[in-house]
């Protein structure tokens, strides 16, 4: 009861956040918009690396397809957008599945350097379709209306996003708690024996891959008329990492290690950054050269070393500070408890 | 029920079974028996449609399999405990269960089944919500036999049961196997440990680098001298 009730607040502060932050935070809406994005993304990255244990270190170009396939639908063809971003997601599935055939023969390393190579080769072959791609010079993708609504500023697009989000961890949900989720967790645990079982592996990597590609597929979609911007060049090996980096700070194989991951990897240079500004206008060492150029780097610093804490001492991800809080907090109540009782009888 | 014909089969360029007679009866067990390296999984391989025969057939009740895959096999009443165990440790007891029935679609049947394993494995039952990970050893392989057995087959493949477990827990085991046998499931028991399994088995066969060397009643395989030089131990 008490924690339906949380949910319920925890979602109308989320729902009250663009109406409520001022300006000066414009910035902060634009960081939140972008990180939702992302987790789509590695929700969907999480359902094939997490459970299905099949390593993409690509899966950017996904995202960067369904962004030209969002865009040359709404904006060439002249399809709804609201149409265009779910077909792109369909359409990155399908590459998807094709690409989960290669990985049948490949596992482990060698899966992750073919993606490697196949995250390096789709923007190189979008590239090559300037009338559709722009090539490396890009296009602008419109900015969707809806009754009337345009959404051009990154709080109204964050509705967007939310609603996008929701429905796409509602399925994720159901997917991880059904059969074939359950199928590919087998899969990932023991090859030999899931296909004893009757588990045909072809049928479940390459399904593995087709979800995973229509989550980046859409994100890939509401990106691109969000941005309004894009080029083949943006979807490389940099996006790709950072969602690889994500479902692994965040925690494998959950949704909400991937919503968790991707906000606070999209915030926390912000924060360091802050930090690091703080540092160099506080006015400490401001006689020495050395120091202050330490403050002024401090903030790429300061977030690797807060990555390897993480990984270090969480190695389930971050939502397993949740689980070891309640733990603490549990053990804390029981010792209080041991203690009351003889002091009671006292 | 079981008829291996010629089969010879291979991993790329290298043969690992050549030309390999079996049989096994309806309601047997028939150990297979043979050094590292004989060809004693590539056979349950085989047999399981994961690996297909380079040459010869593979029939169950008169039928050829040899080019039917897993999903298929398993149906028609064909599982497997696959070596090392290979239980899902990520899922708990009863989803790694589940998973032995992935092909099966009759769910009252499958209940049934669920209760006959847990009775065949009380420790299973006590441990249904626990991941596979926490289980010990012998728990684990305990599990692999029962989500082999949750397929509810007529011929249970069985690979190296005994690896790596205390005598007391292959003790249990074995009398598990001997009881599921009794019940009328046939088994293929592929086993290092050759003393057991010929006193465990009807009938056995022993390769030898991927070739059969030697097959008989398991109680004349005990006696003969080479068996007792070579696998015997003495
Ligand atoms: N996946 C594979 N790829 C290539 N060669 C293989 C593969 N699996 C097995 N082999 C080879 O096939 C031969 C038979 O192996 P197999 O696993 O059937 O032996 P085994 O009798 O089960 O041995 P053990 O008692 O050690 O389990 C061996 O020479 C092995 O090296
Ligand atoms: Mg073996």
């Amino acid at each position: 009861m008490t924690r339906k009730l949380l949910y319920v607040i925890g979602f109308a502060a989320v729902l009250a956040l663009p109406q409520v932050l001022p300006e000066e935070l414009n910035w902060l809406i634009m960081l939140l918009d972008r990180a939702l994005m992302i987790a789509i993304v590695a929700i969907g990255l999480n359902i094939l690396t997490g459970n299905a244990g099949q390593i993409s270190l690509g899966h950017a170009a996904f995202m960067g397809f369904g962004a030209f396939v969002c865009y040359g639908l709404t904006d060439i063809i002249g399809v709804p957008f609201w149409f265009s971003v779910p077909i792109a997601g369909f359409v990155a599935a399908i590459l998807g599945w094709g690409l989960g055939f290669p990985a049948l023969r490949l596992s482990g390393h060698y899966l992750a350097i073919a993606t490697l190579g196949f995250g390096y080769a789709i923007p190189q072959i979008l590239n090559l379709f300037e009338g559709w791609t722009g090539g490396w010079t890009g296009v602008k993708p419109s900015v969707p209306t809806l009754f009337g609504i345009s959404f051009s500023s990154d709080r109204a697009y964050f509705y967007l996003i939310l609603v996008t989000l929701v429905v796409l961890v509602w399925i994720a949900r159901n997917i991880q708690r059904s059969a074939v989720g359950r199928a590919f967790i087998a899969l990932r645990d023991s090859e030999v024996a899931a296909q004893a079982m009757g588990i045909s592996l072809a049928k479940y990597k390459t399904m593995a891959f087709a979800i995973s590609a229509f989550y980046a597929g859409v994100a890939g979609g509401l990106w691109a008329h969000w941005l309004n911007y894009i080029s083949p060049g943006n979807f490389g090996f940099g996006i790709s990492i950072e969602l690889f980096t994500i479902i692994v700070l965040g925690g494998l194989g959950t949704v909400s290690g991937a919503i968790v991951g991707a906000l606070f990897l999209g915030l926390l240079p912000k924060l360091t950054e802050i930090i690091s500004l703080s540092l160099q206008r506080s006015g400490a060492f401001a006689d020495s050269f050395f120091m202050q150029n330490v403050f002024k780097n401090s903030n790429q610093v300061l977030t690797g070393v807060i990555l390897i804490l993480v990984v270090l001492y969480l190695p389930m991800g971050l939502v397993d500070l949740w689980r070891k809080a309640r733990v603490w907090w549990e053990t804390r109540r029981q010792a209080a408890g041991r203690q009351a009782v003889p002091r009671g009888v006292k | 029920m079981l008829k291996l014909t010629n089969v010879s089969a291979s991993y790329g360029r290298i043969e690992a079974l050549h030309d390999i007679s079996l049989e096994v009866p309806e309601g047997k067990i028939v150990a297979l028996l043979g050094a590292n390296g004989a060809g004693k999984t590539t056979t349950l391989r085989v047999i399981a449609g994961i690996l297909h025969p380079t040459r010869g057939s593979v029939t169950f009740d008169g039928r050829d399999i040899s080019r039917m895959e897993t999903e298929e096999i398993v149906p028609l009443g064909i599982a497997m405990s696959p070596e090392g165990r290979q239980i899902f440790t990520g899922l708990t007891v009863a989803e790694n269960l589940r998973m032995g029935s992935y092909t099966r679609k009759d769910k009252a049947g499958v209940e049934r089944d669920l209760e006959w394993v847990l009775s065949l494995f009380p420790r299973l039952k006590e441990r249904l919500n626990q991941v596979g990970a926490t289980l010990s050893g012998g728990e684990q392989q305990m599990l692999a036999i029962a989500r082999a057995l949750m397929a509810r087959p007529r011929l249970l493949l069985l690979d190296e049961p005994s690896l790596g477990l205390a005598p007391m827990i292959v003790r249990d085991i074995f009398t598990i196997i001997r009881k599921v046998n009794s019940e009328g499931t046939a088994v293929l028991l592929v086993e290092q440990n050759a003393n057991l399994a010929l006193r465990t088995a009807d009938y056995a066969y022993i390769l030898e680098t991927g070739k059969l060397a030697m097959h008989g009643p398991a109680a004349e395989l005990r006696r003969n001298p080479e068996v007792k030089r070579i696998y015997l131990g003495g």
